[in-house]
């Protein structure tokens, strides 16, 4: 399958600050990404080098079977970004912004372009500054599918919305990429957003790709096991290869297991386990097992770190 | 929508997709011939993944659960015996077993396990009921 | 289905701009361009107002000043041509403003880096600008130069025709040069920087003259060099181009003139007239391939390439230097003496002024500067 992007031991540093370094990434052509990690991880610097806005200081960059070179703007024909920054608004109206894309992007659907207008219900002499975040962020993307991007790159599309638009939000996202076959990375640091939307998973961790793939595969490549132990803890769970992580209260412990479950229970009865029982496991906690595999032995990581 | 699913359980999403339509038809909720949202239909009502409905389809389109008319849209498929009975009704023994398994561990009586059954059955014979219309 | 909108970039010329780049220049920063071109023509329609008060004077006032019409006219109208009597230092003022203001208004206003986010190329932003902005200086010199001329006509005095379009074109090439001047410092820094930088080549030619009569001046001395007085009355000359200033005499046309002007020859001023339209197109072309070049990254910095700190300090050394040496010296030292000692004021300078700047930066909590500019 071709990919849609593919990034090769890409850094990135402002100021001699290293914010990006050995980034290898690729997403394949039709699928949704979810693109997570906390605030300041350099998730926008990375969407960024993918617009072609920004140039790596390290490695290679391919977009839409295109290498990204200094002069760009040919690819963002074809790539579309929607941020969600407050400071980053057009001093257009409405209209007047839809006149404007229509003049730049060469694939302009004017009649979807005006049924989705329709549906949004906006006036079209209103400033787009005095739009809520809502209608702001719906406008931004019903720009984008008009203009039928291959990928569609989203930074963090749902701050700021409330659980209606940010549902609204999320459908008409899907819909154009289930309509079309658009390639879809979402930047969040709001985990729950892309659980469900997504098929791939990109993990972004202080400036570097700490675990992609499937988001499928990686869900199945962790699993949390509720056990409790009525005599002795068995210190030797600890050192088993196979947890990852655990979290002991008395006799109740909670393990994050690598791998199939099966054995791991097994081994758990055999030593006296009385409850083996499998527990759901969301992506918050995926995303902190993986963390501290590589190495941040952190009690609590917080996302809203800026 | 009446079917829904929870990214956070262990089994993946495309699986709970198929389950949760096996369901409706088993218990009737979807009638043979009844039309089927599209995937883009059913990915967009779900917000889930359109990529994960895809998949789910293509194995219920394989169990002949579903099946796709060209020009006209996808189907609650008429009941077909599979191809590969023999082999599907050893795989149900063998979760017996598993129950029979989980149930010791539990230390359930057979006498349990049974009664367990027939409350199972008899909840399962009421949705069917109400899900008629 | 998709309809054509925009054109793809391959198949574009490199000077067309696209229909999106005009559409959004125009509508971002319509107030700039009204508010120059109605700011411009208001000395016009003065002009034309003092003019025709000309003709319509009565027979006795002129019958008491021993004059006519026409040569009351011809008198006004050959102030105009030498630059005297029309406020050409207005329009060159507005010209360097409007540069700055169509990079600070579009900064402003917001929306400048959100639209690079898009497919508008940097080159056709920067082209936008030059073209409207020439347009917006252009319109108002032509309409009131062909104005003057009627007035020339009208009152009987055809033969500064050639004069008054002569001083057309060099209101008009002044004017562009000192926008590609302004606009190409636009691109290369922010706004306050711009400003302070455009104003520092203005005034440099004043500078210059100053500077070098403290060279080659010396007390006491009934006449410095003959080099050192050729170098202070041609100096600004040569300044000319870098600030448009036009403010010269004019040619002597002499075969429709029954008084010739003073001036340069003509030859000259054709010469001067073709520097300053080089010199708009060098700041043009320099300042589109800088502003194209610039990382994004850089462009909510007070300079775009880090180089430029350096004539930051080079700048506010020459303010110290100048402040200093006035005080040290005093007036009294000239010549080689005032040479040695402005130029170790400068040197000094430019170390001291380097040394604060990032002294200062350095202070500032420098975990908190780095994560800001890369999560924005």
């Amino acid at each position: 399958m071709m990919a849609a992007l593919r990034m090769e031991g890409v850094g990135k540093r402002f100021r001699g600050v290293p914010v990006l370094q050995g980034i290898a990434w690729s997403v394949p052509v039709g699928s949704v990404c979810g693109l997570i990690g906390p605030n300041g991880a350099g998730k926008t610097t990375l969407l960024r080098l993918l617009l072609g806005l920004i140039v790596p200081d390290a490695g290679t960059i391919e977009v839409l079977g295109e290498h990204l070179g200094v002069e760009n703007a040919g690819v963002r024909e074809r790539v579309h970004y929607v941020a969600s920054d407050p400071a980053a608004v057009p001093p257009f109206r409405v209209g007047e912004w839809i006149h404007y894309a229509s003049l730049a992007y060469p694939r302009w659907d004017a009649p979807r372009a005006a049924r989705m207008l329709d549906a949004l219900e906006l006036p079209s002499r209103r400033l787009v500054r005095e739009l809520s975040a809502g209608q702001r962020t719906s406008l931004q993307i019903a720009v984008a599918a008009a203009s039928r991007p291959d990928l569609l790159l989203l930074d963090e599309p749902t701050n700021g919305l409330d659980v209606l638009v940010k549902t609204q939000v999320l459908q008409l996202v899907i819909d154009m990429a289930a309509a079309e076959g658009t390639t879809l990375v979402i930047a969040t640091h709001h985990i729950e957003d892309v659980e469900r939307l997504a098929d791939r998973l990109a993990v972004l961790y202080d400036g570097r790709l700490i675990a992609q793939g499937e988001l499928d595969a990686l869900k199945a490549s962790l699993h949390r096991l509720q056990v409790v132990f009525p005599g002795d803890w068995p210190g030797e769970i600890e050192s088993d290869p196979r947890v990852v992580r655990v979290e002991r209260q008395g006799k109740v412990a909670m393990l994050t297991v690598e791998g199939p479950l099966e054995p791991v229970q097994e081994a758990c009865r055999s030593r006296g386990a009385v409850l083996v029982e499998p527990l759901d496991l969301d992506l918050t906690d995926i995303f902190r097992a993986m963390v501290e595999r590589e190495g941040y032995a952190r009690a609590e990581l917080r996302w809203d770190v800026r | 929508m009446w079917l829904s699913v929870d990214p956070r359980s262990p089994k993946p999403v495309y699986q709970q997709v198929v389950d949760g339509i096996k369901e409706a038809v088993a218990k009737g909720t979807l009638a043979q011939g009844d039309r089927m949202p599209s995937v883009r239909e059913l990915a967009a009502g779900m917000t889930i993944n359109h990529n994960t409905v895809a998949r789910a389809y293509q194995e219920l389109e394989r169990d002949h659960v579903i099946e796709v008319v060209r020009g006209h849209g996808t189907f609650v498929a008429a009941f077909r015996p599979h191809a590969d009975r023999e082999e599907r009704v050893r795989a149900v023994a063998a979760r017996i077993r598993e129950l029979l398994i989980e149930a010791h561990h539990l230390q359930m009586s057979e006498e349990d396990l049974l009664a367990l059954w027939r409350a199972t059955l008899a909840e399962w014979h009421d949705e069917r009921r109400r899900a008629q219309p | 289905m998709p309809n054509s909108g925009g054109t793809s970039g391959s198949r574009r010329g490199t000077l067309a701009i696209s229909p999106a780049a005009r559409y959004r220049e125009l509508r971002v920063n319509r107030t700039v361009y009204l508010t120059a071109f109605l700011l411009l023509l208001a000395p016009w329609a003065l002009w034309f107002e003092s003019l025709s008060s000309i003709l319509r004077s009565s027979a006795p006032v002129l019958a008491l000043q021993h004059t006519t019409v026409a040569a009351l006219m011809r008198e006004n109208l050959q102030g105009f041509a030498l630059g005297t009597s029309n406020p050409t230092m207005i329009y060159v003022l507005g010209a360097a403003v409007l540069g700055i203001a169509l990079f600070a208004y579009d900064r402003l206003a917001g929306g400048l880096l959100y639209s690079l986010e898009g497919p508008l190329r940097r080159r056709e932003v920067f082209a936008a600008k030059a073209l409207f902005g020439a347009i917006t200086l252009l319109v108002p010199v032509a309409a009131g130069t062909a104005g003057t001329l009627l007035f020339a006509a009208l009152s009987g005095n055809p033969g500064l025709a050639g004069a008054i379009a002569l001083r057309g074109l060099f209101d008009a090439a002044g004017e562009l040069s000192l926008l590609a001047t302004a606009l190409a410092l636009g691109g290369a820094m922010s706004t306050v920087f711009s400003v302070a930088a455009t104003a520092t080549w203005a005034l440099l030619p004043a500078l210059l003259q100053s500077l070098l009569m403290n060279l080659f001046w010396a007390p006491g001395v009934v006449a410095v060099s003959a080099g050192g007085q050729l170098a202070y009355e041609q100096a600004p000359r040569f300044a000319y181009p870098w600030i448009g200033q036009v403010a010269m005499a004019l040619p002597n046309l002499s075969p429709f003139q029954p008084a010739a002007l003073s001036g340069w020859p003509l030859t000259e001023s054709l010469a001067l007239l073709a520097s300053f339209i080089a010199w708009a197109a060098l700041m043009l072309g320099l300042g589109s391939g800088w502003w194209e070049r610039a990382p994004f990254e850089r462009l909510r910095d007070s300079f775009f390439f880090p180089f430029l700190w350096n004539l930051y300090y080079a700048f506010l050394s020459l303010l110290s230097t100048l402040i200093l040496g006035a005080l040290i010296t005093r007036g009294e030292v000239y010549g080689a003496a005032w040479a040695a000692i402005y130029l170790a004021l400068f040197v000094m300078g430019w170390f001291f002024w380097r040394f604060v700047v990032i002294w200062r930066a350095g202070r500032a909590d420098r975990p908190r500067q780095a994560r800001r500019s890369h999560v924005a």
